[in-house]
């Protein structure tokens, strides 16, 4: 008689198997690269030196993230009040956070345009184009008068 | 779920309690359905985070419990080689797992700079807490094979075992035969309950109140670059490093032994004060205790260990700790960390062996700490040619000796620095002994809760929360 045990083993084994392929059919997009790879041709696609470089942790104070579901981050804004100048690159462990992270940049912009709408429309109009595309686990924001060239070079970078 | 989360304390933790107290002592009584709400518990607290790698670990505890029945079958038949078989299969299964989960990528990385070609793989999540519970279950498979344990025949306490939710995520990681009896019969008293709390609270406050804080001196110092970094804003970055992953992860298993306690399980210890260490080999002894025994009682011992000729001895060491390396993350710069240690060890053992005893106890002490901290720029590095550049910037290759930024961050973070350090040390417990036990139980009656809601405090006006260790 065949041993009962190394047959649910073998079927056990084949369901891992199914699972790891699940895995990879909803994978979608995304990047292998790390931040820092993607962020060194976006940098140079645009003058950023009216930006400063922020932290992981500023980042989550301004847009509240839950770093723990953060690979890593890109962050640079502007430290006048009165621009609104921003770019944000994300890689997140798992692409599942990623509509509550869009949902936290939208809720920024959103914030940010009730803020600028009635004194400054050049900061506003900024933000009604401003760019926030989710690819996989990635996701990028950029509100700037370059925003369309800095996304190009994102997009080719990835 | 993180313990040092409002979800987790506010309603996970209150409510596992209430439920196995309530229906598994008031009620039934029967530590066979207390097992079973904490089978529960433990399934959600991982499905929390992880919803889809739940259904891995699902995948895990099964074969591995059929496997184990597998081996015990063929033992008890004296088939030796059928036992040896089915012990292979399941080695192999669980390598396999934690191989594609954890170092796929990595290898599909290395192949492609190798071969200047473009393999494309989809980038997988790390199951949480996977190196953790993998070695818990071959520890319970090779033990077994050995003759070392009994085979669990009930479903429900091995899969309490592999997913108990207060060590699942970052341990200590716990054998398999050092709580098997603990998984059929336990004693839960009010001491061992208020002593698992207070012991939680500890954890809690190491992290909250140490780890965040340094670490976030050490985020800011790191984000500038090793080119902007002076030596004095590097050492201080590092040593903030240094302690942030001590409270963090000793954090972490202070908070798993006192909920064990909780609910009635005894784990061993991770930590035994490492930053005290006089040198190497005894930083080993008192860091991440777990993992050292656990390679020293699973690969060193039968690969020979120290009873054979130096030479064979020494690829021994090295095959230890260039897993150990790996075990802690696919990428070079644990690896090196890995080989570091292994080198240390190996020169500690042959090179300088006696000479050891002739060097003053402070001067030790210093030797062992900065080649600690050296360790962890490697592994606190996103890659290795940015540990090397922080390693530059530590002495003199970076901007100046200190900066304006340094001497800020060392000014503002001054006191958490030398509370960090002070903490890190026995000191306290020497005081705490010096005095009069009632004068202990009316400090510990204002210390704790105070500690408790200064923790509360921080969970609701930090974001930055991570555990350094849950990405192992």
């Amino acid at each position: 008689m065949k041993n009962k045990y190394r047959i649910i083993e073998s079927v056990l084994a084949v369901l891992l198997i199914g699972f790891i392929v699940f895995l990879f059919l909803s994978h979608s997009g995304g990047s292998k690269k790390r931040v820092k790879e993607i962020a060194a041709p976006v940098l140079e696609s645009a003058d950023f030196s009216a930006l400063s470089k922020k932290t992981a942790a500023d980042a989550a104070k301004v847009f509240s993230f839950d770093t723990e579901k953060e690979e890593g981050i890109l962050y640079y804004a502007n430290d006048n009040i009165m621009d609104c100048s921003e770019l944000l690159i994300i890689k997140l462990k798992d692409e599942a956070d990623a509509p509550a992270f869009e949902e936290a940049i939208r809720a920024r912009v959103k914030s940010q345009s009730n803020l600028f709408k009635n004194y400054a429309p050049d900061q506003y109009s900024l933000l009604q184009n401003a760019i926030i595309q989710t690819s996989g686990n990635m996701i990028f924001y950029c509100t700037s008068r370059d925003a369309d060239s800095i996304f190009e070079a994102y997009k080719k970078a990835l | 779920m993180v313990f040092s989360s409002s979800t987790f304390l506010i309603v996970f933790l209150p409510v596992s309690i209430v439920l196995y107290y309530v229906i598994g002592e008031v009620i039934t009584k029967s530590t066979a359905v207390k097992n079973f709400i904490l089978l529960l518990a433990s399934l959600l607290f991982y499905a929390w985070g992880e919803p889809v790698y739940i259904v891995l670990m699902l995948i895990s505890i099964l074969f591995n419990f059929v496997a184990g029945k597998d081996i015990d079958k063929a033992k008890a038949s004296g088939d030796t080689r059928k036992a040896k078989t089915a012990f292979i299969i399941a080695i192999v299964f669980n390598l396999a797992v934690l191989g594609f989960f954890k170092y796929f990528g990595f290898l599909v990385e290395n192949i492609n700079a190798l071969f200047h070609i473009e393999l494309q793989i989809p980038q997988l999540a790390l199951p949480i807490g996977i190196s953790f519970y993998t070695f818990q279950i071959m520890s319970y498979i090779i033990d077994l094979y050995r003759g070392n344990t009994e085979v669990q025949n009930r479903i429900i306490p091995f899969a309490l075992y592999i997913s108990l939710f207060p060590q699942l995520i970052a341990g200590p990681i716990v054998k398999y035969k050092d709580v098997a009896l603990q998984l059929e019969t336990r004693k839960e008293t009010l001491h061992k309950f208020s002593d698992g709390m207070l012991r939680f609270t500890v954890g809690l406050s190491k992290k909250l109140l140490l780890a965040n804080t340094l670490g976030a001196v050490y985020t800011t110092i790191q984000a500038s670059g090793a080119k902007n970094t002076s030596v004095l804003g590097a050492w201080l970055g590092i040593i903030c490093y240094t302690l942030q992953i001590y409270f963090d992860f000793s954090g972490y298993s202070d908070m798993a032994i006192g909920l064990g306690k909780v609910f009635g399980f005894e784990f061993c210890e991770n930590f035994n004060y490492p930053y005290i260490a006089s040198s190497v080999t005894d930083f080993w002894r008192r860091w991440h205790i777990s993992l050292s025994t656990w390679f020293k009682e699973y690969v060193y011992i039968p690969l020979g260990g120290n009873r054979c000729k130096t030479p064979r001895v020494i690829f021994n060491l090295m095959v230890v700790w260039l897993l150990t390396g790996l075990w802690h993350g696919a990428a070079w710069n644990f690896i090196i960390w890995g080989v570091y240690y292994g080198v240390l060890l190996i020169i500690e053992k042959y090179v300088l062996g006696k000479v050891l005893k002739f060097i003053p106890g402070f001067i030790k002490h210093l030797v062992t700490l900065i080649l600690v901290i050296i360790g962890w720029v490697f592994f606190s590095a996103p890659t290795l040619s940015e540990a090397v550049a922080y390693l530059g910037a530590m002495f003199g290759q970076g901007a100046g000796f200190a900066g304006g930024n340094a001497k800020y961050l060392l000014a503002t973070n001054i006191i958490t620095v030398i509370i960090g350090i002070i903490a890190a040390t026995p000191l306290y417990k020497a005081v705490i002994r010096r005095m009069q036990p009632k004068t202990v139980s009316i400090l510990k009656m204002v210390v704790f809760p105070l500690l408790f809601l200064l923790c509360i405090v921080f969970m609701i006006s930090e974001t930055y929360n991570p555990f350094l260790y849950f990405r192992f």
